[in-house]
């Protein structure tokens, strides 16, 4: 493996090379003028109206794809006649044909295109692929279906589509395109993704899908997997095609199936872009005078004398405020950047012959954070093959290698945005003689620039064997498959922590103070590795018999993931110029470690597809699951599911009714089956105990080691189990122009393994372990239109998805003598309780005559939040809360507009996503003002906060610190945060010249691309896909990168 | 067939069939059973150790900064909090609901006798068990009355509604299992352990508690008497004496003639933040001031000779306030002109003279920092360890929390004592003369009557326990605490430096705001979670 790397990092150096040379190729391009196809019929625009032609003449060109990649074997004819031909290799044609005639570019998969010849003797084409397609072939758990025979609900993107979105992470690219995912990308730190749920949530317990690459279940994501890899990307959504997966499956399941190679001469791809980042919107910090002059109105509003002298020394004194005007310190400006830049690149070769296929790839990700020393690298490697032993056995190997560099300062991320938010806007960050200035607390420039470094190395490797032998000898569609695969994970991090100074300086610039921040030097190193193996051997049966068509698997699947993680620290050092362990003293050292378990399953899976004429579908699947997580006689489960489906276009009388011909197809689906979740903690039924060797009681000077108990142990834990109930229809109208996909679902999640510790007395003392006990009912719908069209030579789509899901907790341990607002039974998951906001007092008098001038026990006064009595006990006090809303920070309605256009060469692609039903909740920073006893300073907008001359305010009378009356959950601090954003942009030019051809580029696409260029929010005081509302965190990010794609 | 396909098709069938066995049941990697816990001496002692980590020590900052003794510098800070009355049934940084920590000492006593090891240890751990379980209780009954005693482990088909059992039954409960626990326990035992003493000294802390007026309605002298005795016990035990210096009581680790009882701390595994909080900016490393002494403890610290300040004859001069007091003053408190140590940024460690006036670098010279010194005009140095180089934050010290020493033992036997008598015998005069004597204190106490006496005590424990966690319980005890706190705005003093270098005190309140404490602060409300889970539970009056 360390071998592997290495050679790895050789190759990215290479590569880099190979970029420097096509980036040549582009500047020697912009200099020369090819005369391309746009030109070209410019001026035959112009002949056409005096010159008809009528003889034959040559016409030839190039067929691409709008990624630039050539396709072979596109069929042209010349409408309504017998003349055609195909593309070749390098997707050229030529062909003769009479003037006048209308070409017709077509590929299975592809949207078909009419040109006009008029007086062109070249024309080319970029064919946009039908995303409406019947004949597709989706990716299932376990195999592969025609989405015309499909009876369960799934969803599916192509890889080229993802290719148009200049993100670093895949989990941000299919928010909004896929119906019924719900994702939220909620920090811009480099090297992050979204948060996925397929239709919201359905348990207590973990929500997240389960993650299956090439058929095999990944335990690191896919947010990291070059997006150049995927073919294309399945979710499976209902029972009926997520069954196969069983146990695992109750939150929906996530298909990525990478790229393979196809038959034909090697194909090599490059495909780079360049870009630069800057968030979308941070909220402002208070300049100095307004952080002076609102801190002195919180003295006094909380009974600050500046007559008590005492207590003078606390403000401000008007001098000093004129002297803020100009500001002092910006900490916001000093520690970041106003944008950072990002690039990636891949190199793809692809080919094969009859007997061996092959696909490689190489990627390089490198982005930049939005402050110096934070960086994350990827570097991905990919190689697919495929063997035809003979007619009937084909073996196959998959590699991939990925590695994630990803380096910070010795301070993570968050503490900086913390630290920016807490830092006195009145200290200068440095002196004049450029030393840091003593800021008494910490200094956020600093901790970028001088407090060592922490940087993590990711590996993953995966090795994927398979094979797949027919046995006609047994009977004709019968064969067996066999995969075995090995997947590793290392993460290595090393943690060098130096302490860094800060200085007071007396008026001639001589240090009287060092302040040292940070403590010791210290070394820390964590080590951990994951290894899963995955076994399964499987029978596979497709047969076709007239009119029945029949296909069935068996499969037995083993998975297993263990591992182990060693860490060690020491300080002590002699010097900070060596960050080796070996250059540190014994003092203070430890050492950690333990054995890591992960998952062991055994399982067998079984399916069943029939379909009669091709009218009538039928699926039934089961999978057995045995799981480690519960006891031997509680392990097994089993997971059935069934559906069906009607294709009523297909009946005759459909087929000769006049009024439905406008219906091409129609299909009608349900299914119903059980799915399961395992998804807790393990060894929950037996009652464990943990060592503890340090951190213990001290006795006599000694640190002395403890054992303690954990959960109390449930010996009857099982599985959590869903009925997953799906009904849907596939519509294509107009001739294939039209095409509206719509699934509803019903879901009930029983058994759901939930510790009751919200009705069990704390008297008993122990946590409680998880306990098959409550209910969650979900539901909801989602729906795809998609259209598309050309006209002439202009090709678009448009396709509008969206997404609604809903849940209701249907069995729950609600404590005994609970308040309304305290019981979750009948409620959805996530709804945000809090006390109801009658506005701000407008006057002290105001605020004496409401509830006796007290609430929650304190004195109210002007500025003051006014909450309504619920109750109507004559006191605010917390029984006066209800439900502020029925939605918390996952959306309920998620929805995307996405389309493209192509135009002669050019080509553009949009998405706009939303969600809808969402609330953000400000606390912590986003809230509370002069935290840490009045130093911290505040984000600007708190400063609309009511005083006698603001008596419109936003925000209650500022305070410093937490002002327990204003501090609580109300609608002052509840905010939608519904939004819709043009989340990306992509506008391309692909060009075709002779030129190119001569230096036998194929294909050349140059592009522009963007991500969350606008946002329309409900909210505007942070990013609406924010996670929290503390704003202290690292926010999203918008790209703007310059792309080319070449094919050779 | 053709052969090659027979060999991959057997290799695989059987690399699946051959998997390990216990496939499905592996070992846990990170945890040990049950069952190898009560197997073995070792790890039975390794539980007991855990139990020790339930005992608090080193409080952060709140309960020295809610009562007549100090201030904390950060207004909304949990302290700020409590001092204006902002805790409730939901919130409540002064709770002490701990049926966790029940529970484990329940799991411990209900298993031991069955386990096969030394007859010895098992005796000790029991001991030890009941001691801590013993406190658990005495602190939970101190702030809500009477609390449902639980002595065995409950199984989850156990009726869980439990209710309250009375207050004497708590403190009966106490009183029991500290007999028991008396006789279980070693003499000795290492620092950090309990020993008899140990749970002789919490009989002696509980029973003065519940003779005290909020836990003995009935005025029922008998309780006094009691107490007395229980700590009276702990004197003629003739094992402990007062550490003479006052300075370094709570520094020195080695053996220790006072403490009795006491809550370890050692770099790197276990730390608190006491030398980190209290000190000026300029010696500070991050927090600071963060208890600054309020002028009414100041006031409370009598005169070398023995005299209250305010007393004719005491030799307390107005423009010298800090001139011949008893040595406690010293020792504890950090004012104008004292000397103090620390540093900024590890070591070495330098020495400062306090500038506590207006303009000055540890007072006022800069509002922006104002807010990281002393509020009160005063700084703490009681407990501070003056060496101590590498204090940050929440990090660094290591000084022992002593949870029991002998002037607290002396102090009750004193307080019970005289309230059970009609008027002070010798006794209760020679506990209270060795406390003040070990203070530098020149004459003895005389010819007070029980009020007189009664005062002095109490005084007596203000300032020989200031910033101990104590005065906040005593001020309950005896009813204080809506007298003491409610309504009432605290004060510091605020020095002038004149041009001749001499200083003019003026005293002037520094509470923002007036404090609240109400009547029905003094039984703690019950955690609303738990009134909501269990029926049976009812609510203390007020809440």
């Amino acid at each position: 493996m360390k071998k592997l790397l290495y050679r790895f990092e050789v190759d990215g150096k290479l590569r880099l090379s190979a970029f420097y040379v096509l980036a040549g190729f582009l500047l020697s391009l912009s200099s020369f003028n090819p005369v391309n196809a746009n030109d070209a019929s410019k001026m035959s625009d112009r002949t056409i109206l005096n010159m008809p032609v009528l003889e034959d003449v040559v016409v030839k060109g190039t067929v691409v794809d709008n990624s630039g990649a050539p396709i072979p074997g596109v069929t042209i004819s010349v409408q309504g006649t017998t003349i055609g031909t195909a593309t070749d290799l390098d997707g050229a044609y030529s062909l003769s044909v009479p003037g006048g005639s209308t070409l017709v570019f077509s590929f299975i998969g592809f949207i078909s295109q009419h040109v006009p010849l008029e007086n062109k003797s070249e024309i080319n084409i970029v064919l946009l692929e039908d995303m409406t397609s019947l004949d597709e072939v989706v990716v299932v758990g376990y195999g592969t279906q025609k989405r015309v025979n499909m009876t369960g609900s799934v969803a599916t993107i192509s890889g080229n589509e993802l290719q148009h979105v200049p993100t670093n992470n895949l989990t941000n690219a299919i928010g909004g395109r896929m119906p019924g995912v719900i994702a939220v990308n909620g920090n811009g730190r480099p090297g992050s993704g979204s948060s996925l749920q397929i239709r919201g949530s359905s348990t207590l317990n973990n929500n997240s899908p389960l993650i299956v690459v090439d058929g095999i279940v990944r335990s690191d994501g896919f947010g990291n997997i070059d997006p150049n890899e995927v073919e294309n990307i399945s979710i499976l959504k209902d029972a009926s095609a997520a069954a196969v997966y069983g146990a695992r499956a109750a939150n929906g399941v996530i298909l990525i199936t990478t790229k393979r190679g196809k038959t034909g001469k090697p194909t090599i791809s490059y495909s780079g872009m360049m870009g630069i980042q800057q968030p979308t919107q941070y909220p402002k910090l208070m300049s100095s005078y307004e952080y002076a002059s609102i801190r002195n109105q919180a003295l006094r509003n909380q009974g600050y004398d500046p007559a008590n002298p005492t207590q003078s020394g606390l403000f401000y004194q008007d001098e000093d405020l004129e002297r803020f005007k100009p500001g002092i310190t910006d900490w916001y400006q000093e520690t970041f950047k106003k944008k950072s830049v990002q690039s990636h690149h891949n190199l793809s070769v692809n080919g094969g012959t009859e007997n061996i296929k092959y696909f490689t790839s190489l990627g390089y990700l490198d982005q930049d954070g939005m402050y110096d020393n934070i960086n994350f690298k990827r570097y991905n490697l990919r190689a697919n093959i495929d063997t035809k032993i003979n007619d009937n056995l084909n073996v196959g190997v998959n590699i991939e290698g990925r590695q994630e560099l990803s380096g910070t300062p010795g301070w993570d991320a968050n503490t900086l945005f913390n630290l920016v938010v807490r830092s006195s806007p009145l200290k200068p960050a440095y002196h004049s003689s450029g030393r840091p200035f003593n800021t008494t607390g910490e200094h956020p420039v600093e901790m970028i620039y001088s407090s060592g470094y922490s940087n993590n190395k990711y590996n993953i490797f995966q090795g994927t064997l398979f094979f797949d032998q027919k046995l006609p000898f047994i009977t004709e569609g019968l064969s067996v498959r066999g995969t075995g695969s090995y997947y590793s994970e290392q993460l290595f991090n090393k943690t060098f922590f130096t302490p860094y100074e800060m200085y007071d300086e007396d008026a001639e610039g001589n240090i009287i103070n060092t302040k040292i921040v940070g403590g010791e030097t210290s070394l820390s190193q964590q080590f951990q590795e994951i290894n899963n193996i995955t076994l399964n051997l499987s029978l596979n049966y497709s047969r076709s018999f007239e009119n029945h068509e029949l296909s069935g698997l068996l499969l037995y699947e083993q998975y297993g993931s263990k591992g182990n993680t060693f860490t060690a620290r020491k300080q002590n050092f002699a010097t900070n110029a060596k960050d080796e362990f070996f250059a540190s003293g014994p003092a203070n050292q430890t050492i950690n470690g333990s054995g890591i378990l992960n998952d062991a399953r055994r399982s067998l899976v079984g399916r069943l597809n029939y379909s009669y004429d091709s009218k009538y579908l039928f699926e039934g699947t089961f999978r057995y699951d045995g799981s480690y997580r519960f006891p031997a006689e509680e392990r097994f489960g089993i997971f059935p599911a069934a559906s069906v489906g009607w294709r009523i276009s297909e009946e005759s009388f459909f087929q000769n009714s006049e009024a439905l011909h406008f219906i091409n197809s129609f299909k009608i689906r349900a299914s119903k089956g059980l799915i399961g979740n395992d998804r807790v903690n393990a060894f929950q039924f037996v009652d464990a105990f943990g060592i503890t060797a340090g951190s213990g009681p001290i006795v006599g000077g000694q640190a002395l080691p403890y054992v303690s108990y954990g959960v109390y142990p449930n010996p009857n834990i099982t599985w959590e189990k869903q009925n997953n109930n799906n009904i849907g229809f596939d519509a294509l109208f107009l001739e294939g122009k039209l095409e509206l996909e719509f699934d509803y679902f019903y879901r009930v999640t029983k058994d759901i393994l939930w510790s009751r510790e919200r009705s069990v007395p704390g008297t008993f003392g122990r946590a409680l372990p998880n306990e098959n006990y409550a209910e969650v009912e979900s539901k909801g719908f989602e729906f795809s239109l998609t259209h598309q069209n050309n006209v002439k030579d202009f090709n678009y789509n448009l396709r509008l998805i969206g997404s609604f899901a809903s849940n209701e907790v249907t069995q729950i341990d609600d404590p005994a003598n609970a308040l309304d607002f305290q019981t979750q039974l009948g409620r959805p998951m996530g709804f945000r309780v809090g006390y109801h906001s009658l506005g701000l007092f407008q006057s002290q008098e105001e605020a004496k005559n409401w509830m006796g001038g007290y609430q929650f026990g304190q004195e109210s006064l002007a500025g003051d939040i006014k909450y309504a009595d619920l109750d109507n006990d004559g006191q605010i006090s917390f029984q006066d809360q209800k439900i502020l809303s029925h939605y918390g920070s996952t959306p309920r309605i998620m929805f995307g507009l996405s389309g493209g256009f192509s135009w002669k060469g050019f080509d553009l692609n949009y998405l706009i996503q939303g969600a809808g039903q969402r609330t953000l909740l400000m606390s912590g920073s986003g809230r509370i003002m002069f935290r840490n006893g009045g130093s911290n300073n505040n984000f600007s907008y708190l400063a609309d906060s009511w005083s006698p001359e603001n008596k419109d305010a936003e925000y209650p009378l500022a305070w410093v610190d937490s002002r327990a009356m204003n501090d609580r959950n109300s609608e002052i601090w509840l905010k939608k945060a519904g939004y819709a954003r043009l989340k990306s942009l992509d506008l391309g030019y692909t060009i075709n010249s002779n030129w190119l051809n001569q230096r036998s580029i194929q294909g050349m696409r140059i592009y522009v691309s963007g991500l969350n260029l606008f946002t329309w929010s409900q909210i505007k005081e942070f990013d609406p896909e924010a996670e929290t509302g503390t704003g202290d965190y690292y926010p999203q990010q918008r790209n703007i990168s310059l792309g080319l794609n070449l094919t050779f | 067939m053709k052969p090659y396909f027979k060999y991959i098709f057997s290799f695989c069938l059987l690399s699946l069939i051959s998997c390990e066995k216990g496939f499905l049941d592996p070992t846990n990697p990170s945890a040990i059973t049950s069952e190898d816990v009560w197997a073995d001496q070792n790890l039975i002692e390794m539980y007991v150790n855990g139990l020790y980590n339930d005992r608090p020590g080193w409080d952060y900052n709140t309960f020295d900064n809610i009562t007549d003794e100090a201030r904390s510098n950060y207004p909304g800070n949990t302290p700020n909090q409590v001092l204006v009355g902002q805790w409730d049934e939901v919130n409540n940084p002064l709770g002490f609901w701990v049926y966790d920590r029940v529970r484990r000492t329940n799991e411990f006593l209900a298993r031991i006798d069955e386990t096969n090891i030394d007859e010895n240890v098992k005796t000790r751990l029991k001991g030890e068990a009941r001691f801590l379980r013993a406190f658990l209780y005495f602190d939970m009954v101190k702030r809500y009355g009477g609390v449902p005693i639980i002595e065995k482990p409950q199984n989850l088909e156990d009726d869980l509604q439990v209710s309250r059992n009375t207050l004497e039954e708590c403190f009966a409960f106490i009183e029991r299992e500290l007999d028991q626990a008396i006789g279980e326990l070693p003499e000795q035992a290492p620092r950090g352990k309990a020993s008899k003493g140990s749970a002789m000294a919490l009989k002696g802390r509980a029973l003065l508690y519940f003779a005290s007026p909020l836990y003995n309605e009935a005025d029922d002298k008998g309780r006094w008497q009691k107490a007395a005795e229980a700590n009276k016990a702990l004197i003629d035990l003739n094992k402990y004496s007062l550490y003479p210096d006052l300075t370094t009581l709570w520094l020195d680790q080695g053996s220790h003639p006072e403490s009795i009882f006491e809550i370890q701390y050692r770099l790197p595994e276990k730390y608190h933040s006491w030398d980190a909080l209290v000190k000026p900016l300029v010696i500070a490393n991050n927090d600071a001031g963060q208890r600054s002494p309020l002028q009414e403890l100041v006031d409370a610290f009598p005169m070398k000779n023995g005299k209250k300040i305010t007393d004719p004859g005491s030799g307390f001069d107005p423009k010298n306030p800090y001139v011949g007091r008893d040595q406690r003053f010293y020792a504890y408190i950090g004012y104008n002109g004292a000397k103090m140590m620390g540093t900024t940024s590890g070591p070495p460690v330098k020495e400062i003279t306090l500038e506590i006036y207006r303009g000055g670098r540890d007072y006022d010279a800069d509002p922006d920092t104002k807010i990281y010194n002393t509020v009160t005009g005063y700084y703490t140095l009681k407990a501070v360890d003056p060496n101590n180089a590498i204090y940050t934050g929440g990090y660094g010290s290591v000084q022992p929390y002593i949870e029991f020493r002998y002037a607290e033992v002396l102090l009750n036997y004193a307080e019970a004592q005289n309230e059970y008598l009609s008027s002070p015998d010798a006794s209760v005069y020679d506990a209270l003369n060795e406390v003040r004597a070990r203070a530098g204190i020149t004459t003895d106490v005389e010819n007070l009557n029980k009020e007189e006496m009664r005062e002095l005590i109490r005084n007596e424990r203000y300032v020989e326990f200031a910033f101990e966690h104590k005065r906040y319980w005593d001020i309950r005890r005896w009813e204080l605490a809506t007298t003491l706190l409610n309504g009432k705005r605290y004060s510091g003093v605020f020095a002038i430096k004149e041009p001749s270098g001499s200083f003019i005190y003026e005293y002037l309140p520094i509470d923002p705001q007036p404090n609240v404490f109400t009547d029905r602060m003094y039984w703690m409300p019950i955690p609303q979670s738990e009134i909501a889970k269990n029926e049976k539970l009812i609510q203390n009056f007020g809440w």
